[in-house]
């Protein structure tokens, strides 16, 4: 490819261009991306320290872990909730609010 | 040598002839267009562009009513139902015929009747098909979920036949009010449809949803007061539970549904049948907490006071607190955690657990406020226990 002035070079602009605009749509396509987690919260019985662990079928508020807090041993569920996980662009650069739709 | 004149006159004729054909010709195309738009072919074509739309939506919305129908057949599935598409088939076009409300006399004791006997045909219709009743707290609270699960079903397919009939009608009949009417509403019915699809992804893995909020703060106050193995729930209405606590001095009856399977229960008939335990003047206060919608514009989790009973049913279980309430002169307050529709009757968010903590908080205060050491209170947690236990 000629580096010259004329044709060439405003097939190269064109080229850059549409790679940049292609780049700043993924990237805001990605971060308008929703990821999400279901959470269970569970409190100690015993020394009620609060403890996290994914969502498994049959889960539900009250149910009773044996063997999980790492001092006592029995824990409660005490919520099940969805949360938002946040993307590491987002956490970079700031959030973006391309997509978003506030409910 | 002939004059340059003449042939810059020939080719000048030329273009002149060709820039008239195209005046005229544009001039009549206008002309014709303009007699068409009065004659309301601009419309006819304006409607065969929004046919073409609803169309497509409604194929969308289709695509959904098969998800929801295949999530309550692969739940049936896990319970042990041997044909699910037999069960399916049957309740999907299942319908309830309103009682005369021309009549107003004992309107509430007929729909009570009505959604009664739906509740409980429906739930036949699957144990049948599952053959034996199901035991234990996790296969009860499937066989609960998958009941919900197929009346969500039901009222997907209700939704998208109706608008599939309104359409059909509106050409049909040439009606173009209609069919601007739907391609204008449309948005909104795909909206709660979409809503609907979520829910029953939630429904199926037995997660809470939103309106779990209402039974959530009744757990969590029972919990605050009492080990979870020091209180014991009774039984006092179908899949309805209480629970006796001593909190300030005060006994307060806590009443909910029965989870952690889908149900509302009858906090309506639990509660009258508590009241007759209790003697009169000595019930000071019957406090409903309960998610409500909230305007756009709201935050998700705020809560707010009020007084009535906060409950979204049809008519049958608020009549009875409320006439319970006139009897006996009793105070009912209320207590609301503000959502959207989506996040009722989808996955229970962060912001809901925090208005659950805020409302258990205002919950205590309007016990402090409303009574004083040995009354008796009696609370509400209305909602879908689905995902929430005793």
């Amino acid at each position: 490819m000629a580096f010259a002035c004329g044709m060439d070079c405003a097939y190269l602009a064109l080229y850059g261009a549409s790679l940049v605009v292609v780049v700043y749509l993924l990237q805001g396509a990605y971060r308008a991306r929703k990821r999400s987690r279901v959470v269970v919260k569970l409190r100690c019985t015993k020394c009620q320290r609060e403890l996290v662990k994914q969502f498994r079928d049959g889960d539900f508020v009250g149910k009773i872990y044996n063997d999980i807090c790492i001092e006592c041993g029995g824990a409660v569920v005490e919520a099940i909730y969805v949360d938002d996980v946040v993307p590491l662009v987002e956490r970079l650069f700031g959030k973006s609010n391309r997509g978003q739709r506030k409910t | 040598m002939p004059s340059p004149l003449v042939n810059m006159t020939g080719v000048a004729g030329g273009q002149s002839d060709l820039a008239t054909w195209i005046i005229a010709i544009s001039i009549l195309i206008s002309t014709v267009l303009s007699i068409l738009a009065f004659l309301g072919v601009a419309q006819g074509i304006q409607l065969r562009v929004w046919k073409s739309q609803i169309e497509a939506r409604l194929r969308v919305l289709e695509g959904y009513v098969n998800d929801v129908r295949d999530e309550s057949k692969k739940l049936l599935r896990k319970l042990g139902v041997k044909d699910p598409d037999v069960v399916a088939a049957r309740v999907l076009d299942y319908f309830v015929v309103e009682p005369v409300n021309i009549e107003p006399t004992d309107i509430t004791r007929r729909l009570e009747r009505v959604l009664r006997t739906e509740e409980e045909h429906i739930e036949q219709i699957v144990l049948l098909a599952l053959g034996s009743r199901p035991k234990g707290v996790e296969e009860t609270a499937l066989f609960k979920n998958a009941v919900t699960l197929l009346g969500i079903a039901n009222a997907m397919n209700l939704l998208y036949k109706y608008l599939r009939h309104m359409l059909l009608l509106g050409i049909k009949t040439r009606n173009a009010l209609l069919v601007t009417q739907l391609w204008m509403l449309l948005p909104y019915y795909m909206r709660i449809a979409k809503a609907y699809r979520s829910a029953a992804r939630t429904i199926s893995r037995g997660m809470p949803i939103g309106d779990a909020a209402g039974p959530l703060v009744a757990y969590r106050l029972v919990r605050s007061v009492a080990a979870s193995n020091e209180v014991l729930y009774r039984e006092i209405a179908k899949d309805t539970v209480y629970a006796t606590i001593e909190y300030l001095g005060r006994r307060v009856y806590v009443v909910r549904a029965r989870g952690p399977g889908s149900t509302v229960g009858r906090p309506g008939e639990a509660v009258e049948k508590l009241a007759e335990k209790l003697s009169q003047g000595e019930i000071a206060a019957i406090i409903t907490v309960d998610a409500a919608l909230k305007f756009e514009g709201e935050q998700t989790g705020a809560i707010a006071e009020g007084s009535g009973v906060a409950m979204g049913d049809p008519g049958p279980e608020k009549i009875k607190i409320e006439r319970l309430a006139v009897r006996r002169g009793i105070p009912l307050y209320a207590i609301a955690i503000k959502m959207s529709f989506e996040e009722a009757i989808g996955a229970m968010n962060k912001n809901i657990v925090k208005g659950v903590e805020s409302a258990l908080e205002r919950l205590k205060q309007l016990i402090q406020e409303t009574s004083k050491p040995g009354d008796t209170i009696i609370i509400v947690g209305v909602g879908n226990t689905i995902g929430v236990g005793l």
